[in-house]
């Protein structure tokens, strides 16, 4: 696949704060991309960037081949979904669809027939007649939709256009979304700040922290590989274990002196001298049976236990560290202030080494 | 406690209705009813107005007011829409925007009169409009302002421009600046965006400021009566001299209802402009 969109080194500061700092992205034809993040991590700004209404300080931004970080927004061959949709409201919903067409010069009836088409594409084609406030969110997001499929864009930049929905509809948007990006075959850069988003409907993940993108990977690779803390602190809930590398062991500080031999641990030999493991939840063991005699044991007091229906998380305290465990159903036969012993398999632990 | 309950709206309403009658409503009443009536007592009359009607002089005055007021509105639209625009979309720094708001208010709450003499003061023959036109080599000799149309109506823009920046500028901050980023999105040059979005939407403020305007440069008198010297008369001029002078209420009576019917016309009309504008576009 020939890469569609490519950004290379861009740079944005407001005064004493970098928005983005040299970011580097490739985006392939008909990819679907989420950028991830926290509020102020510079996802939006780079959407922005992309789609022309942020003017960047350093770097290029090509589509297609062609730079197009120093042409006005009306000029980039791409369409954006805004994020409270920003629909026309003196205009009807076709007017509104109609609004790109019309402007590339193209007749009054062939805009209106294509309008219909890109309408009927969500859903909407008995609708046209409509104004937007006359419209639920559900639909509003669609008309937002259609108007900026409507041109059919290779490149269409989507900015965080379900956060207004309520969770049902969010959840039915996001596979109809997924399944409109299919079939069109247009490349989706999608900005979210809700992982589970990213991870239903992105073919690859961005995490962005702080103006840099800290992961690019698929939702598996960046749940299971983590390239930093950062990452494995967004991203899920995570165990986060301290280890210092003694030779052939790998000795975790935080829990009164458990060692694990680094012949166990999937990174084989190439272990780190000191750094982070991180464990997820549903790979801390409560209660281990006898398939589990051999893993690495750790004894804890139960301070917390959190039913959320479908699955049971239990805290608990061992020495320094607070550590989380998941365990499926309701009833996970714990109370608090119970002792509790852990396992888990270490070829299930990441290392995240750290400097010095 | 029931009777209170019940006589409550009566007093609510009565109070402002009350208000209403005696200090707008009557008034207007003594005008139009003078303005039908005979000048020797002897019952009711059209004469006044047919005297109006059917006079060249009437409807030259006429036309000289409703060109000034129209002329000034299109000049305080044309100057205030741009002015309302780098108020609110390009001004970041808030306190300057403030400052710029309040040098735009200020000569409002000074007179009328002070105002007016400053413009003659600034328009006459060895004023600082005409100098400096000269200093820039622009003009060969002194321009003739005051006494002219073109006086009354640069001290009538500078009087009313307010009203239009501070209408249009409080539409213009309502409209959504997503808007016109969608609009450049989907392929709009900047004056396609401003002409299928930003002015329809901002129709309502520019009819509203332009409504404003018009009705107070139809019926002002002080500037006009000041910059004209005497050599321009507008319709609020000539009022003031049937009542003032001429002593004749009976038919300054009859001019003041056919400025404010003339006036009501037009604001209608500005008013249809902005539905089907607002409607279509």
């Amino acid at each position: 696949m020939s890469v569609l969109l490519d950004v290379q080194g861009v740079s944005k500061r407001y005064g004493a704060h970098q928005a983005l700092d040299a970011v580097d992205l490739r985006v392939s034809q008909g990819e679907f991309v989420a950028l991830l993040g926290p509020s102020g991590c510079g996802k939006t700004s780079l959407l922005r960037a992309i789609a022309g209404f942020l003017p960047i300080d350093g770097g290029r931004i090509a589509i297609d081949g062609e730079d197009v970080g120093r042409l006005p927004a009306h000029r980039r061959p791409l369409n954006t979904v805004f994020q409270n949709y920003a629909l026309f409201p003196h205009m009807t919903v076709e007017e509104n669809v109609a609004y790109g067409p019309r402007r590339q010069g193209i007749a009054r009836a062939d805009a209106r027939r294509r309008a219909l088409e890109a309408l009927a594409m969500v859903g909407l084609e008995n609708m046209g007649a409509r104004y937007p406030r006359d419209m639920s969110g559900g639909q509003q997001q669609r008309v937002a939709l259609a108007r900026a499929i409507v041109n059919a864009p290779k490149l269409l930049l989507l900015d965080e256009p379900l956060s207004a929905l309520d969770l049902k509809l969010r959840r039915r948007m996001q596979f109809e979304l997924k399944h409109l990006q299919e079939r069109l075959g247009i490349a989706f850069v999608f900005v979210t700040h809700d992982q589970e988003e990213a991870m239903t409907m992105a073919d690859r993940i961005v995490v962005m922290n702080g103006g840099r993108i800290e992961q690019v990977g698929t939702g598996p690779q960046i749940y299971r590989a983590p390239a930093s803390r950062f990452v494995a602190e967004f991203i899920g809930e995570a165990n986060m274990l301290p280890f210092v590398r003694q030779g052939d062991v790998l000795r975790m500080t935080g829990l009164a002196g458990l060692d694990i031999p680094v012949g166990e641990l999937p990174v084989n030999g190439a272990a780190p001298m000191r750094g982070t493991a991180v464990l997820r939840p549903e790979d801390l063991i409560p209660m281990p049976g006898d398939n589990m005699a051999r893993a690495p044991r750790i004894d804890a007091r139960v301070t917390d236990v959190i039913r959320a229906g479908s699955h049971t998380m239990v805290l608990a305290q061992s020495a320094d560290v607070l550590l989380q465990a998941r365990m499926p159903g309701d009833d996970c036969g714990l109370a608090v202030g119970a002792t509790v012993t852990l396992a888990f398999d270490p070829a299930r632990l990441h290392l995240i080494g750290s400097a010095s | 406690m029931s009777s209170a309950r019940r006589y409550a709206p009566v007093l609510l309403l009565g109070l402002p209705m009350a208000f209403f009658t005696a200090f707008f409503l009557a008034p207007l009443c003594v005008v139009a009813l003078a303005s039908v009536m005979a000048r020797d007592g002897g019952g009711f009359t059209l004469a006044n107005y047919t005297g109006i009607l059917f006079d060249g002089y009437h409807w030259d005055v006429i036309a000289t007011t409703f060109r000034i007021g129209l002329g000034t509105t299109l000049v305080c639209i044309l100057l205030g829409y741009p002015l309302a625009w780098y108020l609110v979309r390009i001004v970041r720094w808030h306190a300057w925007r403030r400052a710029c708001v309040i040098i735009l208010v200020v000569p409002l709450f000074t007179s009328n009169i002070v105002r007016s003499f400053g413009w003659m003061v600034m328009l006459g023959r060895n004023g600082l409009v005409n100098d400096t036109l000269q200093g820039l080599g622009l003009l060969d000799r002194p321009m003739r302002f005051l006494g002219t149309e073109l006086g009354i109506l640069i001290g009538m823009v500078y009087v009313l421009l307010p009203f239009v920046v501070l209408a249009v500028g409080n539409t213009l901050a309502r409209v959504d600046p997503a808007l016109e980023q969608a609009s450049s999105d989907l392929g709009a040059a900047p004056w396609q965006t401003f002409l299928h979005v930003t002015l329809p939407l901002t129709l309502p403020g520019v009819i509203s400021g332009a409504i404003m305007v018009l009705t107070l440069a139809v019926s002002a008198y002080v500037t006009p009566a000041l910059l004209s010297g005497g050599r321009v008369t507008v319709l609020a001029v000539l009022i003031f001299q049937q009542y003032a002078s001429v002593f004749d209420q009976y038919h300054g009576g009859a001019l003041s209802i056919v400025l404010l019917v003339l006036t009501l016309i037009l604001v209608a009309a500005a008013n249809r402009l902005g539905q089907a504008g607002g409607r279509t576009a």
